[in-house]
């Protein structure tokens, strides 16, 4: 169910009417548990057998784990857990690339037969509900969270709806204690979920911009783009760099977007979600990168990869190791394809040369200069130049095209004409890529624009919603899946 | 709780100015079409501006249908059968991308100038599945995805309780994509209407222009060419699920309501087509027309595969202008056989 169709309105309207309606949080949840099973079986079928048994398996063996005195047998349980977990999204994600890989090493070698294809249907959501399992059993060994009393709350925390197929990535620690939250209601503490006013006009707010995000900006700069990579051998630099200009924003808008909507959806519900996304384009560094894009997952990253692989505690040179092996496997997470790996690659040697010039050159690291305005502005431009490099192994396919694209990015032509007949042909995307730039800039400057926004008075509140529903309704053309619902 | 109740509540507030966001924005969306329809909807401009012209008593016959039906000259037609001592006006209404949907929201203007024979020309493009349509029958039709149809599925429960207002007729009207009416009306208010200007409204043959259908025709090997690099047919639904053949019907029924002769013809291809056509959409397009003949009792008169070989197409749907001529003659045939019943 996508979150930009009618059936999810539907469906939302729904969930509010029944939670108010109801009113006994244990109800409640319960409701909550069936709705999110409903949302992913509405779109996904079968499939919810392999979030069922995800979920059943992590409960049982968190509890095992946690139980456990032995150290030995605790690593036997986590293993379990981990075996089951990446077992599946291992097989479900990676077999027909693993099948591909090994056919084309055995007509290297002449062997007779080729390994047939899978052809596995890809479940939705599957890499996300996996880690937040996985971070559940490997906090539990790691002593830092109490297993769940309650099978219905671990699975709420595994299926809640807002967040299932495309994050933000949430951890136990962080989502079970809201469902024991008491409200204090007078002199009483009130064991419901409320929607609370503010909670529901700020929720909206971030909802409204997260469809204006997906459905006005990413859906209307995709055409430009499609355009551009489709067959990108033969254009000038300055094409291909409005390529991945246009895809960066196009990616952004489109995951930032569903984070939103989602984080709006679970906060008009009373759940706090963490920020998935802090002005990524603003970030004047390579790590600053990492740190304000898809946070729930490089946080994820950093505690349940690079921290056990040694993290920066063992040699300088296993340290770029770490960097580079989490990267490339991080881009693998997004998709079984050597495009995902180049882009790993990429951000994972960025990270490793910006750590190095950080170690070996203090100085450059120290300067005045890159404390003040300007120094700040090359910073900036500088890693997004670097950043955008990797939108195409990420958005191009093809090797030759991939190829042909990167050195044109890298190695300017100078040539205008056909960039300049391009954005004739394609106006309006690019108007909303200047557009988008712009309004970025506004937001960036006063940071908390939803809490700004949802702070209006009514009347002011109505304009903007109307203005956002009428630049989203005047602009929708079929509705595109969300690109993040791949991975 | 009370209406009063829930506007003094301040969630019953906030929800109120949502929903009044969503009705004024909709609003503006329905003003827009309006205006849209009026300002740049090339057949109903030119009705409008015929309808003041034309004269009532004069006999009229209109050709309608995609631009696969664009390359007939009406003024040559027109010729050839008032030769046989009738007095008619032909006009060609082809328009680019038509389809029965289209064609549905038009047919009253169509009707208030009142023509004694309408033609349509319609063939397997015109109960193509929409491009949304097509992405869900891709996703069930994957072999693992067969499991799917043991288990029930909502979605298909949510279509089924949402077709009595999606295969209405208000909700024909609601363009699928309002992106290209708001890129057309910006288009027209920086550059002026391009696209209008194009159309020749005071012709016989208003709403197509002959570079839209191609002037001059290819041979074979440009055709398989043309083909090979540009297939892309997505296929037709079942009768019962394709919304194309349910706007034909209304169609019909409303032109026997007004009492207006109507004669169905399928638009020629070249045979490159024809064999890159699935036989199951063949299948569904021949049930079609049965359909119609048996229940709505309506001649239809096949042409799609009678010049598949000839070098007369500028591409493999399209009969040339310059090479239309048997074309036209078999339209001037079809009408007088119509005219003498």
């Amino acid at each position: 169910m996508l979150f930009n169709s009618i059936e999810f309105i539907v469906f939302f309207i729904f969930i509010l009417s029944s939670i108010v309606v109801i009113k006994n949080r244990k109800y409640q949840h319960l409701f909550l548990l069936i709705a999110s099973y409903f949302f992913f079986y509405y779109s996904s079928n079968y499939l919810i057998v392999l979030l069922i048994f995800s979920t059943m398996l992590d409960f049982y063996l968190g509890k095992a784990i946690w139980n456990t005195k032995q150290i030995t047998k605790k690593k036997i349980l986590l293993a379990i857990s981990l075996a089951g977990n990446l077992g599946l999204l291992g097989f479900f994600k990676y077999s027909d690339f693993a099948i591909l890989q090994f056919n084309i090493l055995g007509e290297y070698f002449n062997f007779a037969n080729n390994i047939p294809f899978l052809n596995l249907a890809l479940p939705i959501g599957i890499s996300f509900y996996t880690f937040q399992t996985i971070s559940y059993t490997v906090d539990i060994y790691r002593g830092k969270l109490q297993p769940s009393k309650s099978f219905k709350e671990f699975a709420l925390f595994v299926a809640f709806f807002p967040q299932l197929v495309a994050g933000p990535i949430i951890r136990a620690s962080e989502f079970l204690p809201q469902l024991r939250e008491k409200i204090k209601v007078g002199g009483g503490n009130l064991k419901q979920i409320i929607i609370h006013n503010s909670n529901l006009k700020l929720g909206i707010t971030i909802m409204a911009f997260g469809f204006l995000k997906k459905m006005f900006f990413a859906d209307n700069i995709a055409p430009l783009v499609n355009d551009i990579f489709m067959s990108p051998i033969g254009s000038e630099s300055f094409t291909i760099i409005l390529g991945a200009i246009g895809f960066g924003i196009q990616i952004y808008g489109d995951f930032s977007g569903y984070s939103d909507i989602a984080i709006g959806a679970a906060l008009i519900l009373g759940f706090k979600l963490p920020k998935n996304f802090n002005f990524p384009y603003f970030a004047c560094s390579p790590s600053d990168f990492w740190k304000r894009w898809h946070i729930s997952l490089s946080t994820w990253l950093r505690d349940y990869l690079y921290i056990p692989l040694g993290g920066n505690k063992k040699s300088v040179n296993r340290t770029y190791l770490n960097l580079m092996t989490v990267m490339v496997i991080g881009g693998l997470w997004h998709g079984a394809s050597w495009n995902f790996i180049v882009w790993g690659m990429l951000h994972g040697s960025y990270l490793t040369i910006h750590k190095i010039i950080n170690d070996r050159f203090p100085s450059i690291k120290n300067n005045q200069f890159f404390s003040k305005k300007i120094g700040i502005i090359i910073s900036i431009f500088i890693t997004q130049y670097l950043v955008f490099l990797t939108w195409i192994p990420f958005r191009v396919r093809d090797t030759n095209d991939l190829i042909y694209s990167m050195q044109k990015y890298i190695i300017l032509d100078f040539q205008i004409t056909k960039t300049i007949e391009l954005i004739i042909t394609h106006q309006f995307s690019f108007l909303l890529i200047l557009l988008f730039i712009l309004l970025h800039i506004v937001a960036y400057k006063k940071q908390n624009l939803n809490k700004i926004i949802s702070e209006l008075n009514l009347w002011k509140w109505f304009v903007l919603l109307t203005s956002i529903a009428i630049a989203i309704i005047f602009t929708t053309g079929d509705a595109a899946d969300f690109i993040y619902f791949q991975f | 709780m009370k209406w009063s109740e829930v506007i003094i509540n301040m969630n019953g507030r906030i929800t109120i100015t949502v929903l009044c966001s969503m009705i004024v924005a909709i609003g503006i969306l329905y003003v827009g079409i309006t205006w849209y329809q009026d300002t740049f909807n090339p057949t109903i401009i030119w009705t409008k501006s015929i309808s003041e012209k034309i004269n009532f008593d004069q006999k009229k016959v209109f050709i309608i249908g995609n631009s696969h039906v664009g390359s007939i000259d009406p003024y040559y037609v027109e010729k050839k059968i008032n030769k046989n001592g009738y007095d008619f006006r032909i006009f060609n209404l082809s328009v680019g991308g038509d389809n029965p949907q289209k064609r549905e929201n038009i047919i009253k203007q169509i009707i208030d100038l009142k023509p004694n024979l309408v033609i349509y020309g319609i063939d397997y493009r015109s109960f193509e599945v929409s491009s949304s349509e097509h992405e869900i029958q891709a996703g069930s039709s994957t072999k693992i995805n067969k499991i799917k149809k043991i288990l029930p599925s909502f979605q298909d429960f949510f279509y089924e309780f949402l077709s009595p207002v999606t295969n209405s007729e208000w909700f024909s009207n609601i363009p699928q994509s309002p992106k290209i009416i708001t890129l057309r009306i910006f288009n027209h208010l920086i550059y002026g209407s391009v696209e209008l200007e194009r159309l020749n409204l005071d012709s016989q043959k208003p709403l197509i222009t002959n570079e839209a259908v191609g002037i001059k025709p290819m041979n074979n090997t440009e055709l398989q060419q043309w083909i090979d690099e540009r297939r892309s047919f997505r296929g037709i639904s079942q009768l019962d699920e394709n919304h194309q053949f349910n706007s034909l019907q209304r169609i019909i029924d409303k032109l026997k309501e007004n009492e207006i002769k109507f004669v169905l013809f399928t638009s020629p291809h070249h045979e490159t087509y024809l064999d890159y056509l699935s036989n199951e959409d063949k299948i569904i397009f021949d049930e079609m027309l049965l359909n119609i003949e048996t229940n709505y009792n309506v001649k239809i008169i096949q042409l799609h595969d009678k010049y598949r070989n000839m070098e007369i197409f500028a591409n493999p749907t399209h009969v040339a202008i310059e090479t239309s001529q048997e074309y036209s003659n078999d339209l001037v045939e079809i009408i007088i056989n119509e005219l003498k019943n």
